[in-house]
């Protein structure tokens, strides 16, 4: 576990795609055991600062630490699970192949490996055996988001993880990562489905054309607006 | 590393058209070695066979060709193939060096070229006899040397055709392959034909094909040393290259 319990920290970030700004002067920080939502209309800034978060493109300025070392460093993302929105896995592989294949980096002893991939399938109702190429495209979106639990990470970042579910497996979903939580893992989630993210996070902070509006606990957002999608419409819909 | 190896394996064994094209460069290797060992050539009047020596020319004639295009197929499709589009993201959080993939691709390739080389000396053994490698006469040095050479050239080949693809696309690539194939093709034909005396010229346009000639060495000529150290260089840059092409992975403009 950690011996500092800030998990991710960052300050003032400022992000442009040439001479259009993504985000400005955003700054968030994340505890362990702690829930974070990020909310925001389409191009907010959510998906932005989730990548210079991992790394994977760099910011204007600002300091970005993640699990005590600067974003992107590479030995850090054992303890990093990551679900993009959109991102297809190898088609060659079968469901259990790949998760085995992500499996392979995060834990080491191999009857523990088997165990997780096998427990994860199951969780997300996946065919071991057959292909990726061969599954429906929820079926891949499950196989995306069952990679970024193995290994039971210390830091889970989660881009529209409920996209392409149906609703018994939504709810299966928010019970793990609820229990995630509570066994001290710590939760980045950026989605547009607010009863869910009401349900499951304890901190939100919503974002607006790349600045956030609004950084505090759901428990007073819910407290001051009535709830969490009533707070988002009168922070960002009438601006 | 094996973790990676194992994947990129599996790859190779799901990818139909690579059993094919291995199944059908057995069967070139074959037919060539036939010819060649039926093959005579009149030498002052009286018909002589072209012998061992021939043979092994033409052993690593039929190796730069198939091995360009198996460096081709795997550069341009399989190797990429992880690195490209929205599954980049997934391969980029791994907790691995980034130098591995370059590395494991280097070693995938280089299994493959290897695997080339034994079913060509046991095609070799079942066409011209399995005696013929302890004869005293057999150019072990020379092909030896001669495979060596072509491995190096592969793999640099292998992963400058993975890079341009991871810049410009699969099909772009493929294009400007074939294109640079035709152009090197006419150059060193013309080239050659000059060098022998057809048509001596020593202007512009003379040295801009000598240029073109020279830019790269030939890998398909065992010319042990020069090209040795050339290859032994262009290969970790195109690894270094390779690492830095993918510090970012390919991510598009996102829905959110």
């Amino acid at each position: 576990m950690l011996n500092n319990s800030i998990v991710f920290d960052i300050k003032d970030l400022r992000i442009a795609y040439g001479l259009i700004k993504a985000v400005d002067n955003l700054s968030l920080r994340l505890e362990q055991g702690q829930s974070l939502a990020l909310l925001g209309l389409n191009g907010a800034g959510k998906t932005s600062t989730i990548r210079v978060l991992l790394g994977m493109m760099k910011a204007k300025g600002g300091e970005t630490s993640v699990l005590g070392e600067p974003a992107g460093n590479v030995s850090k993302f054992a303890e990093i699970g990551y679900a993009p929105e959109e991102a297809t896995p190898p088609e060659f592989l079968t469901g259990d192949e790949y998760l085995d294949f992500i499996g392979g980096f995060k834990i080491k002893d191999r009857a523990a490996r088997k165990k997780e991939v096998s427990d994860l399938l199951s969780f997300f109702e996946l065919d071991p055996h057959k292909a990726i190429r061969a599954y429906s495209k929820g079926m891949r979106r499950r196989v995306v988001l069952a990679q970024a639990l193995i290994g039971n990470p210390a830091l889970l970042i989660l881009d529209e993880p409920f996209n392409g579910l149906d609703p018994i497996l939504i709810k299966k979903l928010r019970e793990r990562l609820e229990d995630y939580c509570k066994k001290g893992g710590s939760l980045l989630l950026s989605s547009h489905i607010l009863a869910e993210v009401e349900k499951i996070c304890d901190h939100i902070a919503v974002i607006h054309k790349g600045v956030v509006k609004r950084f505090t606990k759901t428990s007073e957002l819910v407290q001051e607006f009535g709830n969490v999608e009533e707070a988002f419409t009168k922070l960002v819909g009438d601006n | 590393m094996i973790n990676i190896l194992k994947q990129n394996f599996r790859h190779l064994m799901r990818s139909r058209f690579l059993i094919l094209f291995y199944l059908l460069s057995i069967i070139v290797q074959f037919v060539v070695l036939k010819v060649v060992k039926s093959a005579t050539m009149s030498v002052n009047g009286s018909a002589i066979n072209i012998g061992i020596s021939g043979a092994v020319t033409s052993m690593l004639v039929v190796q730069a060709f198939i091995g360009s295009y198996l460096a081709a197929l795997y550069g341009i499709w399989m190797a990429p193939y992880i690195h490209q589009g929205t599954r980049s993201q997934l391969v980029f959080v791994l907790p691995v060096s980034r130098w591995l993939f370059p590395i494991g691709y280097v070693i995938t390739m280089g299994v493959m070229v290897i695997a080339q080389f034994a079913a060509m000396f046991a095609i070799a053994g079942f066409v011209l006899g399995f005696e013929v490698f302890s004869d005293e006469v057999f150019p072990w040095a020379r092909l030896l040397s001669g495979l060596g050479l072509e491995l190096l050239a592969f793999e640099t080949l292998m992963l400058t055709l993975a890079l341009f693809s991871l810049a410009f696309g699969r099909i772009q690539t493929f294009l400007i392959g074939m294109f640079m194939l035709f152009v090197m093709q006419a150059v060193g034909a013309y080239y050659r034909s000059s060098f022998f005396g057809a048509s001596e010229e020593q202007g512009l346009v003379y040295q801009l094909i000598e240029g073109c000639y020279y830019l790269l060495p030939q890998f398909g000529e065992p010319i042990w040393k020069s090209d040795l150290v050339s290859w032994l260089i262009w290969l970790p840059i195109f690894v270094g290259l390779f690492r830095y092409r993918i510090r970012y992975p390919e991510i598009g403009p996102s829905s959110e």
